[in-house]
């Protein structure tokens, strides 16, 4: 039983090949919201099918390659001071340079059509753009229409239901990151530079705003609030703030 | 003389934080009254906080008003501003003219509102706080505006600062003495330095040696070992904070720190742990070994050596001193700019931490320089540099990626530096200074990862051939593979920035250069399992069992990092724990494979055997405990990094408990090792020439090495009857 002393190592790699699967169980659990979260929660799919498959075979192979020990001491065990001696195939190297290479860039075409998704908005006639400053620790929406009020006041930022919105964001003081988890929607909130970034929401609800960028002692406390609302109640908030 | 002259130089430099900073006016302010006038602050505006006691009474109300006077002249509309900080109590606003600002800390900030953008004068009230033992220091910028309502030429600005103390305040602690977290994180590095000085006095070297030997010593070998008690030192410190931290996020909305001194802990963890213990750790061994595997009696510069050494000890002495002075460096270990400002972190951290990187930036160049020389001149005859031993290759790539971008580094902090104390404004916001702080960190910051990940590697192409009898498979493959990854790792450094606005054809570009890292790495990692065919691997020696864990877990962190090198999947893993999780996993490894190293070169370090069982011991809980702490934060894909309390409601607090389980775990496993290096430094089975069969030629010479390693009979290679 010359395999019994690869047990540990056995063990060890069965144990990483669980957890490499374990780790991102959560996902399945929690599917995002809207038209972003779709796209990515299929890249998403897509890479980590790929990711444990990578793993399976490695690790497989490494299991396989224990298996092959040998008990006597093999012929070109290193010596004591010894000119180190070269061993491998150019062309199996070559080979798997290309295996790789062509795998990645499949990879490459799947995450570029999304990517194209994420920074085109899909603009509508009732589409309009808000403004969103970041300040330590808080966020400030301004309307087109001139409603203009921060999350530190306790209200969310109200947009409509199933119409593109366009965040245009910066930061006004230090650099910040806006984030809607649940729509899996990010943007950089740099100062004196505006990024954009588009939100199509699918599902009326709220929804939490996260600052992904450390900001100061109370970045933990940066939280905001989106409310997905139906198009007639949307209407009737705004015209209000517009002063009529 | 030249010696005092460059000695004093750098005291010059570790001092120049101590400056007074330039200040750049109101911030946080809102309605646009950001800094009018611009530049310094106007002699002929004043501000003045009337209202204030000299001692305040705990819980007492008091009626502030802060008054501008001078300036342009008043217009009626437009005219004024002023932003009130205090570091206590509570601000009350009395009308529409005032409001508080700087959510969730309620009152701490108060600002005018639009309707208070009108008058010069302002009424707010202010609660003194409960406990009336602290001095509480009020701070007034004020705003003198022309009323043009156009731009903010002609308006001028000045400040006021006021501090009150409490009835029962002793004139104010200069150290926050009632902070449990502060006090750990000082007994931690108190206690580190005793855990060092105990290992330091148990080396048998040290009997024989005076303690101007080791101050003085020039010899390769004493510096590695210098290096060696050195990066210990750090990495506990490095690891105790990590504990805090696990400690802060055990439980939601825990307040065992405030967010400012966890902040603190999170930038000290990771600059620590990146810069001053995992990649000189190597550099312990990179010293003491290289020079005897290339078959040298000494690196090229000794006296160079020395001073790399005594350099990157101060370096690391002086960032993490800022614990002692007021507050370590918080803005992370990337300091973002603007949050490193003068204004948006006013403490000496950043500053010190700034000072403590030029002196790394400093030793990390002269041993480059050291290391280049070495390996390139000074190989004994018959060791041609394709024949050199992997661990020295490893070396040599990783000085040459520190040659190429260690002065990105010090470009960019002699900049902050220099905006922080001569307010040079390199960094400001007004022209992007952001992004071009992101350019210049990350081209320094993504080649250090490979700078930290290089010598692991090495020691595991050392470790795995000999123990598992076998030739390294794909020496050549191997040696490529490391020039590509080397240059493909200078240009991929935007991938840190996927969305910050830059161009989307450059993001495309700097995705497939980041996957394609994983071409050379995959060929490498494939070579060192495929080392293991057919072979005679005896798993019952500890380096080998270390570095067969820590390729299991740099597995998890590769792959994890293709996920993130996708530009579309960065926008939502962008600055959350998967990251996190995914660099510990790599990082963890090259722990891991370090922690190899150390078991295989022990021996000949110390001259004694650390002791297998609680090896396997230490193995096994290291093994286990990281495993246990990174896993379930992969599942925290919403939860942004680096904040300092969370709300039950978002369901993280399992995964915490876990990690922070892990965490503690992962601290006992270390207490063990070390307890396993001291009793073996005597306690330890006597080690030959040569535990464990290695081909390489530090194996050749006694357990510790001679003075000078070789003498002169010495021939390369040896034949293998003269084994």
């Amino acid at each position: 039983m010359k395999n019994m002393r690869s047990f540990t190592v056995i063990f060890l790699s069965s144990a990483m090949l669980m957890l490499t699967f374990g780790s991102i169980i959560k996902w399945f659990q929690e599917p995002g919201t809207g038209a972003h979260a779709k796209v990515y929660d299929e890249l998403f799919f897509v890479y980590w099918s790929l990711g444990c498959a990578v793993a399976i075979a490695v690790y497989g192979f490494f299991l396989w390659l224990v298996t092959t020990e040998v008990d006597e001491e093999p012929i070109d065990a290193p010596y004591l001071g010894q000119i180190p001696i070269e061993r491998g195939n150019v062309k199996l190297s070559w080979s798997l340079t290309a295996i790789i290479t062509a795998f990645l860039l499949v990879l490459s075409s799947v995450t570029f059509s999304s990517i194209d998704f994420f920074e085109t908005p899909e603009l509508e006639e009732d589409s309009f753009t808000v403004q969103v400053t970041g300040w330590q620790y808080y966020w400030e929406y301004q309307y087109p229409n001139g409603i203009n009020y921060t999350s530190a006041a306790g209200e969310p930022l109200r947009i409509p239901v199933d119409t593109p919105v366009v965040f245009e964001v910066i930061g006004g003081d230090v650099f910040h990151s806006f984030a809607l988890p649940e729509h899996r929607i990010k943007v950089d909130a740099l100062p004196s530079r505006p990024n954009i970034g588009w939100i199509l929401a699918e599902e009326t609800g709220n929804y939490p705003i996260r600052c992904y960028e450390l900001c100061g002692a109370d970045h933990a406390a940066m939280i905001g609030e989106l409310e997905v609302m139906e198009k007639e109640d949307f209407d009737q908030w705004y015209r209000g703030g517009d002063g009529q | 003389m030249k010696r005092t002259l460059a000695l004093l130089a750098i005291v010059l430099v570790a001092f120049l934080p101590g400056m007074e900073g330039v200040s750049n006016g109101i911030g946080n302010v809102d309605n646009g009254c950001n800094c009018h006038g611009g530049g310094s602050a106007s002699e002929q505006v004043t501000v003045f906080i009337s209202g204030l006691p000299d001692v305040y009474n705990s819980t007492e109300t008091y009626q502030l008003t802060v008054t501008i006077t001078g300036g342009p002249d008043e217009s009626g509309s437009n005219s004024g501003g002023f932003n009130l900080h205090a570091n206590g109590g509570t601000f009350v606003s009395l009308d529409n003219h005032t409001r508080l600002i700087s959510e969730p800390n309620k009152g701490v900030e108060i600002t005018h509102t639009s309707e208070g953008n009108d008058v010069r004068e302002w009424n707010v009230e202010w609660i003194a706080p409960l406990d009336d033992t602290d001095e509480i220091t009020f701070r007034a910028y004020g705003n003198a505006v022309d009323g043009d309502g156009v731009n903010s030429v002609g308006d001028l600005w000045n400040s006021h600062k006021v501090t009150v103390e409490g009835l029962n305040s002793d004139g104010g602690p200069i150290l926050d003495f009632t902070n449990l977290a502060w006090w750990l994180i000082i007994i931690t590095i108190l206690g580190s330095v005793a855990v060092v000085v105990l290992l330091m006095v148990r080396n048998p070297a040290v009997d024989k040696k005076t303690v101007m030997h080791w101050l003085t010593t020039t010899n390769h070998k004493d510096i590695g070992m210098l290096y060696l008690w050195t990066t210990i030192l750090f990495t506990l410190i490095g690891l105790a904070l990590s504990l805090l931290i696990r400690i802060q996020l055990i439980v939601p909305e825990n307040d065992f720190m405030t967010g400012g001194l966890f902040n603190e802990a999170v930038t000290m963890h990771g600059a620590v742990m990146v810069l001053f213990a995992v990649s000189p750790m190597s550099f312990a061994f990179a010293n003491y070994i290289v020079p005897i595997q290339i078959g040298a009696k000494d690196m090229a510069f000794p006296r160079l050596n020395a001073m790399s050494y005594w350099l990157i000890l101060f370096g690391g002495l002086v960032a993490a001193s800022g614990f002692f002075f007021g507050g370590a460096a918080d803005a992370g270990w990337t300091f973002y700019s603007p949050l490193t400002s003068i204004e948006y972190s006013p403490g000496a951290g950043i500053s010190l931490a700034g000072a403590g990187l030029v002196l790394l930036i400093l030793s990390v160049t002269f041993s480059t320089i050291n290391f280049l020389v070495t390996i390139l001149q000074m190989r004994t005859p018959g060791m041609p540099l394709m024949k050199m031993p992997m661990f020295t290759w490893n070396i040599l790539f990783t000085v040459i990626l520190m040659l190429a971008v260690f002065p990105a580094l010090l470009s960019a902090v002699l900049m902050l530096v220099g905006d922080r104390v001569f307010g040079t404004m390199f960094f400001d916001p007004s022209i992007d200074g952001t992004t071009w702080w992101l350019h210049i960190f990350w081209f320094f910051g993504h080649p250090e990862v490979y700078i930290v990940l290089l010598p692991g590697l090495g020691m595991s192409m050392e470790i795995i051939p000999n123990l598992v009898r076998r030739p390294l498979y794909g020496r050549k493959t191997i040696i490529f593979s490391l020039v590509v990854a080397s240059i493909i790792s200078v240009l991929v450094w935007a991938h840190h920035m996927f969305i910050t606005g830059i161009n989307p054809t450059f993001r495309k570009f700097e995705t497939i250069g980041t996957e394609l890292v994983s071409v050379p790495f995959g060929l490498i990692y494939l070579s060192l399992l495929a080392t293991f065919y057919r072979s005679k691997p005896n798993w019952k020696q500890l380096p080998l069992v270390f570095v067969a864990g820590a390729i299991g877990i740099f597995l998890v962190g590769g792959i994890t990092g293709v996920y993130l090198s996708s530009v579309a999947m960065d926008v939502n893993l962008r600055g959350s724990y998967y990251l996190v999780a995914h660099f510990h996993y790599t990082l963890g490894a090259v722990a891991v494979m370090t922690l190899g190293g150390i078991y295989y070169w022990y021996p000949k370090m110390f001259g004694r055997m650390m002791d297998e069982k609680l090896g396997f011991y230490h193995f096994w809980i290291t093994f286990i405990g990281i495993n246990l702490t990174w896993i379930p934060l992969f599942g925290l894909t919403d939860m942004p990094r680096r904040i300092y309390f969370y709300q039950e409601s978002a369901g993280w607090e399992l995964a915490h408990l876990i990690a922070s389980i892990g965490g503690f775990v992962v601290f006992a496993g270390q207490l063990l090792f070390f307890y396993n290096f001291w009793r073996s430094m005597k306690h330890g089975e006597v080690a030959g020439a040569n535990p464990w069969n290695g081909s390489t030629l530090e194996w050749a010479v006694s357990s510790p090495p001679p003075v000078h390693n070789f003498d002169d009979a010495f021939v390369y290679p040896l034949t293998q009857e003269s084994e």
